[in-house]
């Protein structure tokens, strides 16, 4: 009880949440993807394990952690909580999320396959990050749910424009533009809601 | 307001968790950055097939990222390839330091090459990872006589080029080679030329060309431990040329003051040309010879009647002379019929009962993706006729972004393509 309530008192002294958060939060975000790039090959499901899972979560958290310092206490879990979560979907069937792109062509499949996935993953990694955000926001329980609406939609339309642009150019570069749709989508999306999360809990701390 | 008082735990996960990523980036940056020189044996020679590919300076970044030779070789060596043919002359520049370039052009290397490298040698770099990993290195002269009109050397040597007869007719492109240039793309003329470098074609018969084309290549062999040296299609001259003041000269001082045909496809006048190209290839061979007689000379022409008719190339003669001793066959065909007819060409036969002869394969371009299925059956009629090998063109296509499989997937086919035959099957 006294740790939460230290936490609490952490929370309040942190810096104000405002529109800056959502542009560190997405630049950071995309930053680290294309970054990631670097290390990373894109490529179908069994191309990428777990070690290429916790490459990519450590680039990622390490980056989305590091723009979560100035407002969560302990913001390191984070990095460490997408790491881990990567590391393990790596070595799953669900795959390295953000890095891979389905084996079909057909743009339907794509579209529906891609929300699914993205759905099944962002529940996963929602979970994950729980750990690290649970003392800091009021009802953290969302977080998982409101992940998997943004990897839901932002993996259904990468794979779909993804799909497109291979069809259209008969090259792969189209699946890269797609994941970049992708990471778009869920850098924007999870801006807005960390954004309000982090809004919501600094009002109820300041009540 | 930082909080205060942090536990042990919070530098646990700190201090620990940036301890584990710089582990894994570190055996990440192993693959990316330079191993370690240490003393390594020769390459093995290409013994029994030759496995290649063409590195180009063209839609591809190899030469100029710093980290590109380095990540090309070491998964073309674990694919077990064992030939790279690293460009070294194209659009009038060299692709590592040149004093020859230097003087004539007045360019040491490509600019873009030598900003991106810091002035490094990216040849000199080829050859030494090359050789750690077991791989023999024949750079690459792919511009033959070829180059921009706007490039240095022509712009500086107006009179080593060469000319039609009606210089407002510009020689016909080479239908077969693959396009790295976007001239397939259907553009309006007015934009094309100002977008698209136009060729010219330097004059093969001229003195000052010959030597200034020998001694690149002899600063190529001279300089570096090179396995040998290619020349490809463009060391020739499209038929239409020839008709440039000092060519018209010459063929007047050997024919008692008689001009050139008007017809370029005059039989005795293309005769003459390629004697005149097939002279200075010995030239060439001799010459490399008196320096390294261990350098391979390396062709790899079109096919034979498309060779001669279009570019007075007559390297079935350099293969029967004994100037060339290895040559890829360019057999950038789509569908499986043409492509065989090439391999069953008379001249590829001739040529294939005397040195090693191995097909070019085209793994695709910017404009034209090719799928690794028909790479995979090309390799495979291939070796059914009992060729020496394959090279494909080129390395950026062999698995990256720009191919229509993921890079992964495409890297399988080739490591089942070159895995040694399983024991007991």
């Amino acid at each position: 009880m006294a740790e939460r309530a230290k936490v609490t008192i952490m929370k309040i002294s942190l810096k104000q949440i405002g529109g800056n958060f959502w542009w560190h939060w997405f630049l950071g975000t995309m930053g680290a993807f294309f970054l990631s790039l670097l290390l990373i090959e894109v490529g179908e499901k069994p191309d990428l394990g777990v070690g290429y899972g916790l490459i990519g979560g450590a680039v990622i958290g390490l980056a989305q952690s590091w723009v979560l310092k100035e407002y969560i206490a302990h913001s390191w879990r984070w990095m460490w909580m997408s790491v881990i979560a990567w590391g393990l979907v790596g070595g799953s069937s669900v795959g390295v999320v953000g890095w891979i792109t389905p084996a079909g062509e057909a743009i339907v499949f794509r579209a529906i396959y891609g929300a699914l996935h993205g759905a099944a993953f962002g529940i996963w990694m929602g979970v994950a990050q729980w750990f690290a955000l649970r003392h800091n926001i009021n009802r953290a329980w969302r977080w998982p749910w409101i992940l998997a609406l943004c990897w839901s939609v932002g993996l259904g339309l990468g794979w779909t424009f993804g799909g497109v642009l291979r069809l259209l150019t008969g090259m792969f570069l189209g699946e890269l533009v797609g994941l970049t749709i992708a990471w778009l989508a869920v850098a924007s999306l999870t801006g807005i809601a960390l954004n309000r999360l982090l809004s919501d809990a600094k009002k109820t701390a300041g009540n | 307001m930082k909080p205060k008082g942090k536990k042990w735990w919070d530098y646990l996960w700190l201090w620990g968790g940036l301890g584990i990523s710089l582990v894994w980036l570190w055996m990440q940056a192993v693959t990316i950055f330079p191993d370690p020189i240490g003393a390594m044996p020769r390459p093995i020679p290409a013994a029994s097939e030759i496995r290649g590919v063409w590195i180009t300076n063209v839609a591809s970044g190899v030469l100029f990222s710093p980290w590109g030779i380095n990540r090309a070789l070491r998964q073309l060596s674990a694919l077990n390839f064992n030939t790279v043919y690293p460009v070294v002359w194209n659009r009038g520049h060299t692709f590592y330091p040149s004093k020859v370039a230097q003087k004539v052009t007045g360019r040491e290397q490509e600019p873009m090459l030598k900003f991106m490298r810091w002035g490094g040698d990216v040849l000199e770099e080829i050859i030494k990872v090359g050789h750690r990993r077991n791989l023999r290195v024949i750079p690459w002269f792919e511009y033959g006589f070829m180059a921009p009109k706007n490039s240095p050397l022509a712009r500086r040597h107006p009179e080593w080029i060469s000319q039609p007869l009606n210089r407002e007719k510009k020689p016909a492109g080479n239908k077969l080679e693959p396009e790295l240039n976007f001239s397939q793309v259907k553009i309006p003329d007015f934009i094309r030329d100002r977008l698209i470098r136009q060729q010219v074609w330097l004059n093969p018969f001229h003195p000052e060309v010959q030597q200034f084309i020998l001694d690149l290549i002899l600063e190529v062999v001279r300089r570096y431990d090179v396995d040998g040296i290619q020349i490809d299609d463009h060391f020739g001259l499209p038929v239409e040329l020839g008709y440039d003041s000092f060519t018209v000269e010459l063929y007047r001082r050997e024919h008692g003051g008689k001009n050139p045909p008007y017809d370029p496809r005059d039989e005795e006048w293309m005769f003459w040309r390629s004697q005149k190209i097939n002279a200075f290839m010995q030239k060439i061979f001799t010459s490399v010879k008196a320096i390294n007689p261990e350098c391979l000379i390396s062709l790899s022409p079109n096919s034979y009647e498309f060779s001669y008719n279009k570019y007075l190339q007559d390297w079935l003669t350099w293969v029967n002379r004994g100037w060339v001793e290895e040559l890829l066959l360019q057999v950038y065909r789509d569908d499986a019929k043409s492509f065989e007819a090439e391999l069953a060409q008379t001249a590829v036969q001739i040529a294939a009962q005397k040195i090693p002869v191995g097909v070019g394969i085209l793994t695709g371009t910017l404009t034209h993706p090719v799928r690794v299925e028909q790479v995979q059956e090309q390799v495979q009629l291939v070796r059914d006729r009992q060729f020496n090998g394959v090279s494909f063109f080129y390395w950026e296509t062999l698995w990256s972004y720009l191919t229509p499989d993921a890079p992964g997937q495409r890297r399988q086919v080739f490591k089942q393509l070159f895995s040694p035959p399983k024991s007991g099957t």
